[in-house]
C-alpha cells in the first residue's frame, strides 16, 4: 500500500493480476466470508451461473416429458423413479414450478442485482465499497439457505406442485395437492429467505447510490446501469415486503390455521369443510403486486447495462441520455400499477380489468422510447461485431419480439382467449431470456476483463451466442404458435385432447432445440473457467470505455481506486467531436478550464488511453 | 485501514449518514409491510358478512389495548430523551432513559402477553373457532375421539393400530392384574360407549347444539355410584340441585347463547326434574337392542338422597377439559388477523429490544460513538410505536362501528 | 453491523440543536389516547361514522406528532419527502386498488355452509345459517 500516494492511478493494488499466485487471489475468497463488494458479486455471479444450468435442466425435464410424453425421462427418472424412468403429471408440475422458481429467484434477480449490482455499483460511481458491506455479505450468504429450502422442497411429497404463483386453495390445504404437503412449506421458507437476501441488498444500493458517489458524480452522470440498478432498489425494496408479508400469511395458513386465503365451506379431498371465510383472490393481488414489478426488476438492470455496452461497442453516445433515465422511471412507477394484468381471468372485478388493461398498455410507451433509443445508439455507429455487441444486439430484437407479444396480452379480450396458453410462456421468455439474459451474457463477456484481470475468449462467445440465440428462437418462437392453437400451460399430457395431438412435432422440434440451446451453455461455462486461467491478459481498459470502473486496475484491490477519483462528464462522450481520442474517461479533467481537485488521478489528460498504459506496465 | 482511499472531499449525496439514510429506507420498506397486513384486514373485513363484535366474545380488552398505547408512547419519549441526551453528552441520562424505554417494552408485552392468555384460554385461536353449530360439535367429536384413541393407545399394549386395540379394551380390562389399570380401563369403556352414541346421533345429523351441550356436561358428570344398598348405577351424577341454566353456565357457552335455537325437545335427558336441595341425581341411560337390531337408549333420572350414596367412581374426569366451544360466526377471520397483526407487531418490539440491549450493555461505557445507533434504533422504535397507534383503532375501536 | 455506527463522523452532520419540548408532545400524545378511548366508551351516544373518523384522526394526529418531533421530520430536508411520499402513495393505493376485488363482491363469493356427513352427501343448510347471521350483516350495513 505504500504505493498508494503516487500520481498514477496504479496502486499497490495492481500488482495483484501480475503474479501467477496471487491472480486468484479474488477467486479464493469466494469460499471465504468476505465483505468486498467485488468478492460477493463475483460469488453472486458463480452460484447464479450453476443455478442457471439446474434451472435448464428442470426446463429439460419439462421439455422431455412435452416431446415424448410418458416415455422415461433421462435423468429426472432416476431421481424421481415412479413407474421406471416414467415421471409422474405431480413431478412434471414440480419440474416446472422448479424451473420457474430456481430462473426467476436464484438466477435472475440475483444475477442482475446480486451479481453485477454488486460488482459494478460502487465501482462505477467511484465508491470504495457498498455503505453497508456487512449487510451485503449476509445479502449473498442468506441465498444460501434459501437454496437449501428449495432444494429440500425437491424431496418432500413430490415436491412443491403448485406452479411459481402458488395460487391457494391448492398452495392454502396441504391435503389439496400432492405436491403441497411440506415441500410447499420449504419453498415458502425459501421465498422469504430470497426476499430478505434481495431486501438487504436493495437498501444497500439505494443507500450507496445516494450517498456514495465520488465527486463530480452528479446524478445525471450516472452511467445507465447505475439508473437500472437504482430504480431496481426502489422497485424492490417497496414491493418486496408486500411478498414477504403475504407469504408469512400463505405459511400460517398452511401451518398455524389461519385462514386469509381460505374460504369457508370448501371441501377438498373429502376432508372436512374448510372453516375460514378468506379470500384466494387477495393471494394473488398481493403476490402480483410484488411479481409484476418483479419482472422489470429482471429487466431494468440488464437495460442499463446493455445501454451502456451498447455505447461503448458502437463509439457512439447513448442516444438520449435523459429519456432512457425517465422511460426508466416510467416503467417502474407504471410496473406497480400493472399487476392485474396477471389476473383478467381470476373472475377480477371488471373495473379492475379495465384499470389494468389500460395502465398495462401505456406501459408499452417509455419501453418503446427505450427501444427506439438504443436502435438510434446502434445506427450509425461504427460497431464492431464481437461477442459483447452481438449479445447486445440479441437483447433488443429478443426485447422487440418480447414487448409486442405482450401488448397482446395487456388488452383483455385477447387474453382471455390466450391466458394460460404458450402464447404466454412464448411471452415471458422472450422476455426474460431473450431479453435479460442475452444481456447477461454481454456483460459477463464485457466486465469479465474487470473481475479477473484476463478477457473471455473471442471464438467461443460467439459459438456460445449464436448457439443459443438459435436455439432460443427455436424453442420459444413456436411457442407462439402453440399457443394460438390453443395448447394450455402446464399440461403434462396435453395430447389427451385430439385437437392438440398435431402439435407433437413442433413440440418434439422445440425440445430439440432447447437441448442444442442446454448445451451452448456449457461452452459458457467452459469459457469462463477457460478464460480464467488462459484467457488473453486485459489492461485497465481493454474496451476503451469511458465509466469509472475502467479507471480501477483489473482486477481492482481492496478499496477500488487509488484515490478518490473526480468526475467531470457523463460516461457516454464516444468519438467527441472536439478530441483525436474516440473516448474521453469520465475522470479526465477537460481541457481548457483545469479544476484544481487534489485528488486528481490523471496527470497527463491528453495520453491516449491512461488506464490502458499504467494498467499493463507495472 | 492504509489501504482505503481518504473519504472524498466534496459529498455527492445527502446531508446524512449512511446509517440513517438505509434506516429510513428500512422503514419505507416497513411501512409496506404494514401495509399488506392492514390493507389485508380492511378487505378482508369489508368482505367478510360478518365480524364478531361483542368484547364478551372476542375478549378484546380495551384497557389493554389503551394502556399499550400509553406504555408505547411513553417509551417513544423516553427514546427521544435518551437521544437528545446522547447529543448533549450525558451518557449517564442516556442510559438511564434507554433503560426505562427497556423497561416499558418489557411492560408492553406483558400486556400483550395477558391478553394473549385471555384468548387462548378461551379458545379464541384462528382455525379452531366453530363458526356453525355443526361445527362445534364435529370439533368436540373430534376432541372425544382424539381422547379416546390417545387413552386406548397408552392403556392397551400391543403395536396394533387403535381401531383393533379400542376392540379390545373390555378384554383387556378382564385380564389385567393391577386394580388400577382396571379401573382406567373400565372408565374407558364406558366413556367410549358414550362417546359412540354421540357419534352415532351427530352422523345421523339428530343432535341439535343445546343437547350436544348438555350430553358433554353429562358426559363430564359420568360416575358409576355404588349405593348403600348394594346397587350399583351408572351415569351422569349430579350432586346438588344444579343452576336452572346449568348448560349455559359454562363461560365457553355464554356468547353462543345468543346465536343457538333454544328448543324444547322431547328429550328426558335435557331436563333435569325439579327436585329439593341437596339431592343426587343420577341419569341413568340403558341400552336395549331391539328385534330389528336397532339399539334404542332409554334414559331415567334417579333421584336420591345424600344417604343413599356410599361411594363415587367419578368416570367424567377425563374429558372434563373438552367442552363445546362457543359459536362464533367469522371468528377465525378475526383471529386470524389479530394473532397476525399484533404478533408482527409484538415481534417488531422484540426486535427493537434487541436493538436497545447493545447500548445498554455499554452501561458506564456509553460514549459518543453511540449516538448513532441511538438515534437509529430510536427511529426504528418509534415505527414500532406509529403501528401501533394505527393498530389500537383499527383493532379495538372500530369494527362494528362502520 | 459495526459500520452503521462507524461512519458517522465522515461528513458534516448538521447537528443543530432544535429546542422541542418532548414533554408536551408527549402530553399530547397521551390526550390523543385519552380521547380515543373516550370514543369507545360514549360510543353509543355517537353516530357510527363520526366515531370512525374521529377516532381515525385521533390516530392520525399522533402518528404526525410522532413523526414530525419524536421522529425529528420536522427538521429533515426535502429527502422525507421523496421516501415518504411515494412510499405513502403506495400503500394506500394498494388498499384502494384491492378494494374493488375484495371488499366490494363484484361477483358473490360467499361459500355456502355446507353440511358434510359421513362423507356421503352433501346438504346445504345455508339458509339457516346466514339467516341466524342477518343480524351481524346488518351491523356493516350491507353489501
Amino acid at each position: 500500500m505504500s504505493s498508494a500516494t503516487t500520481t498514477a492511478p496504479e496502486s499497490g493494488h495492481g500488482h495483484h493480476h501480475h503474479n501467477p499466485e496471487d491472480r486468484l487471489a479474488l477467486l479464493k475468497q469466494i469460499w471465504m466470508f468476505s465483505t468486498d463488494h467485488k468478492v460477493i458479486g463475483i460469488q453472486f455471479l458463480v452460484t447464479t451461473l450453476l443455478m442457471l444450468m439446474v434451472g435448464g435442466a428442470l426446463a429439460l425435464g419439462v421439455r422431455w416429458q412435452l416431446a415424448f410424453p410418458w416415455e422415461n425421462m433421462p435423468f429426472f427418472g432416476l431421481l424421481f423413479p415412479t413407474e421406471g424412468g416414467q415421471i409422474s403429471p405431480e413431478a412434471y408440475t414440480m419440474l416446472f414450478t422448479m424451473h420457474a422458481t430456481v430462473m426467476i429467484f436464484l438466477v435472475i434477480i440475483p444475477v442482475l442485482a446480486g451479481a453485477f449490482g454488486n460488482f459494478l455499483i460502487p465501482l462505477m460511481i467511484g465508491a470504495d465499497d457498498m455503505a453497508f458491506p456487512i449487510l451485503n455479505a449476509l445479502s449473498y450468504w442468506f441465498m444460501w439457505p434459501a437454496i437449501f429450502c428449495f432444494g429440500a422442497s425437491f424431496f418432500f411429497g413430490g415436491g412443491p406442485g403448485n406452479g411459481w404463483t402458488s395460487y391457494p386453495v391448492l398452495s392454502a390445504v396441504p391435503e389439496a395437492a400432492p405436491g403441497s404437503g411440506f415441500a410447499q412449506f420449504f419453498w415458502l421458507m425459501g421465498v422469504t429467505l430470497v426476499g430478505v437476501s434481495s431486501m438487504m441488498g436493495s437498501v444497500n444500493y439505494m443507500t450507496t447510490i445516494i450517498n456514495m458517489r465520488a465527486p463530480g458524480m452528479t446524478l445525471f452522470r450516472m452511467p445507465l446501469t447505475i439508473w437500472g440498478m437504482f430504480i431496481t432498489a426502489i422497485l424492490q425494496a417497496f414491493a418486496l415486503p408486500v411478498l414477504t408479508a403475504a407469504g408469512f400469511m400463505l405459511v400460517s395458513d398452511r401451518m398455524l390455521g389461519t385462514c386469509f386465503f381460505i374460504p369457508s365451506g370448501m371441501v377438498i379431498n373429502n376432508a372436512d369443510p374448510t372453516v375460514g371465510g378468506g379470500q384466494p383472490l387477495l393471494w394473488q393481488h398481493l403476490f402480483w403486486f410484488y411479481s409484476h414489478p418483479a419482472v422489470y426488476i429482471m429487466l431494468l438492470p440488464a437495460m442499463g447495462m446493455v445501454s451502456d455496452m451498447l455505447a461503448c461497442c458502437c463509439r457512439k453516445p447513448i442516444f438520449g441520455y435523459k429519456p432512457m433515465v425517465y422511460s426508466m422511471a416510467a416503467i417502474a412507477g407504471l410496473g406497480f400499477i400493472v399487476w392485474g394484468h396477471h389476473m383478467f381471468t381470476s373472475g377480477m372485478n371488471p373495473a379492475l380489468g379495465m384499470t389494468f388493461m389500460i395502465s398495462t398498455v401505456m406501459i408499452a410507451l417509455p419501453s418503446a422510447v427505450k427501444v427506439f433509443n438504443w436502435i438510434g445508439t446502434i445506427w450509425g455507429g461504427r460497431p464492431e461485431f464481437n461477442t459483447v455487441f452481438l449479445n447486445c444486439v440479441a437483447f433488443v430484437s429478443m426485447f422487440i419480439v418480447g414487448g409486442l407479444s405482450g401488448i397482446f396480452m395487456a388488452a383483455v379480450p385477447v387474453d382471455i382467449y390466450i391466458h394460460d396458453t404458450y402464447f404466454i410462456v412464448a411471452h415471458f421468455h422472450y422476455v426474460l431470456f431473450g431479453a435479460t439474459l442475452f444481456g447477461v451474457f454481454g456483460a459477463v463477456h464485457f466486465w469479465f476483463p474487470k473481475m479477473f484481470g484476463r478477457r473471455m475468449d473471442e471464438t467461443l462467445g460467439k459459438w456460445h451466442f449464436f448457439l443459443t440465440f438459435i436455439g432460443f428462437n427455436g424453442t420459444f418462437f413456436p411457442m407462439h404458435l402453440l399457443g394460438v392453437a390453443g395448447m394450455p400451460r402446464r399440461y403434462a399430457d396435453p395430447y389427451l385432447h385430439p385437437y392438440l395431438e398435431n402439435l407433437l412435432p413442433m413440440n418434439q422440434f422445440m425440445t430439440i432445440c432447447a437441448c442444442l440451446m442446454g448445451f451452448a451453455q456449457f461452452i459458457l461455462l467452459f469459457n469462463f473457467a477457460y478464460s480464467l486461467f488462459k484467457g488473453q491478459k486485459a489492461g485497465m481498459n481493454p474496451w476503451l470505455a469511458n465509466g469509472l470502473e475502467w479507471v480501477a486496475p483489473s482486477p481492482p484491490g481492496h478499496g477500488n481506486f487509488a484515490a478518490v477519483p473526480t468526475v467531470y462528464r457523463g460516461p457516454y462522450e464516444y468519438s467527441a467531436p472536439e478530441r483525436d481520442d474516440d473516448h474521453w474517461l469520465q475522470t479526465e479533467p477537460p481541457k481548457s478550464s483545469p479544476v484544481p481537485e487534489p485528488p486528481k488521478p490523471e496527470p497527463t489528460p491528453d495520453s491516449a488511453p491512461v488506464g490502458e498504459d499504467t494498467g499493463s506496465s507495472s | 485501514m492504509s489501504h482505503a482511499p481518504a473519504k472524498p472531499a466534496v459529498h455527492m449525496g445527502l446531508p446524512l449518514p449512511n446509517s440513517k439514510l438505509g434506516m429510513w429506507l428500512f422503514l419505507g420498506t416497513e411501512i409496506m409491510f404494514f401495509t399488506a397486513f392492514i390493507g389485508t384486514y380492511i378487505v378482508l373485513y369489508f368482505g367478510s358478512p360478518g365480524w364478531p363484535t361483542d368484547n364478551n366474545i372476542t375478549h378484546l380488552k380495551i384497557w389493554a389495548g389503551g394502556t399499550n398505547t400509553f406504555v408505547l408512547l411513553a417509551s417513544s419519549y423516553f427514546v427521544v430523551v435518551a437521544h437528545e441526551a446522547m447529543a448533549a453528552k450525558n451518557y449517564k441520562k442516556a442510559w438511564n432513559f434507554l433503560a426505562l424505554t427497556m423497561t416499558l417494552a418489557f411492560l408492553f408485552l406483558g400486556i400483550k402477553g395477558i391478553e394473549y392468555k385471555g384468548k387462548f384460554d378461551h379458545h379464541i385461536l384462528p382455525g379452531q373457532i366453530p363458526e356453525t353449530s355443526l361445527q362445534a360439535i364435529r370439533q368436540v367429536e373430534g376432541k372425544l375421539e382424539g381422547y379416546v384413541n390417545e387413552t386406548t393407545d397408552r392403556l392397551v399394549p400391543g403395536d396394533d393400530p387403535v381401531h383393533i386395540k379400542l376392540l379390545n379394551v373390555s378384554t383387556e380390562a378382564g385380564e389385567t392384574k393391577d386394580p388400577d389399570k382396571k379401573r382406567q380401563l373400565d372408565d374407558l369403556g364406558l366413556i367410549t360407549a358414550e362417546f359412540n352414541r354421540f357419534r352415532a346421533e351427530v352422523s345421523a345429523n339428530t343432535l341439535e347444539l343445546e343437547e350436544a351441550q348438555q350430553r358433554i356436561e353429562n358426559l363430564h358428570h359420568l360416575a358409576v355410584v355404588k349405593l348403600k344398598d348394594g346397587r350399583e348405577i351408572t351415569g351422569a351424577y349430579f350432586p346438588e340441585e344444579p343452576p336452572k341454566d346449568a348448560h349455559a353456565g359454562h363461560g365457553e357457552a355464554e356468547g353462543e347463547a345468543k346465536h343457538a335455537h333454544r328448543r324444547e325437545t322431547g328429550d328426558v335427558s335435557l331436563h333435569r326434574p325439579e327436585v329439593a336441595k341437596e339431592t343426587r341425581l343420577i341419569l341413568e341411560s340403558n341400552s336395549n337392542t331391539a328385534e330389528d337390531g336397532s339399539v334404542q337408549v332409554s334414559h331415567q333420572w334417579v333421584v336420591l338422597s345424600p344417604g343413599d350414596v356410599e361411594e363415587v367412581h367419578h368416570v367424567g374426569e377425563g374429558v372434563e377439559h373438552i367442552h363445546i366451544q362457543s359459536v362464533i360466526p367469522y371468528g377465525n377471520l378475526f383471529a386470524s388477523m389479530y394473532f397476525l397483526m399484533t404478533g408482527f407487531h409484538a415481534i417488531h418490539v422484540l426486535v427493537g429490544m434487541t436493538l436497545f440491549v447493545f447500548p445498554l450493555l455499554r452501561g458506564s461505557r456509553l460514549d459518543a460513538s453511540w449516538a448513532d445507533w441511538v438515534e437509529n434504533s430510536g427511529l426504528y422504535w418509534h415505527f414500532v410505536d406509529l403501528v401501533w397507534i394505527f393498530l389500537f383503532p383499527l383493532l379495538y375501536i372500530v369494527p362494528g362501528n362502520i | 453491523m459495526s459500520e452503521i455506527s462507524h461512519d458517522t463522523g465522515s461528513h458534516a452532520h448538521d447537528d443543530t440543536h432544535h429546542y422541542v419540548n418532548y414533554f408536551l408532545i408527549f402530553i399530547a400524545l397521551c390526550i390523543c389516547t385519552g380521547i380515543s378511548v373516550l370514543f369507545d366508551v360514549f360510543k353509543g351516544g355517537i353516530p357510527k361514522s363520526a366515531l370512525v373518523f374521529g377516532v381515525m384522526a385521533v390516530a392520525v394526529a399522533k402518528a404526525l406528532f410522532v413523526m414530525t418531533y419524536f421522529m425529528h421530520l420536522k427538521f429533515e430536508g426535502a429527502w422525507k419527502f421523496i421516501i415518504l411520499a411515494p412510499t405513502a402513495i403506495l400503500a394506500v393505493g394498494l388498499m384502494i386498488a384491492l378494494a374493488p376485488d375484495m371488499a366490494m363482491h363484484y361477483y358473490t363469493n360467499d361459500a355456502p355452509q355446507v353440511k358434510w356427513v359421513g362423507g356421503e352427501h352433501a346438504e346445504e343448510v345455508a339458509e339457516t345459517e346466514h339467516s341466524e347471521h342477518s343480524e351481524h350483516q346488518h351491523e356493516h350495513g350491507g353489501h
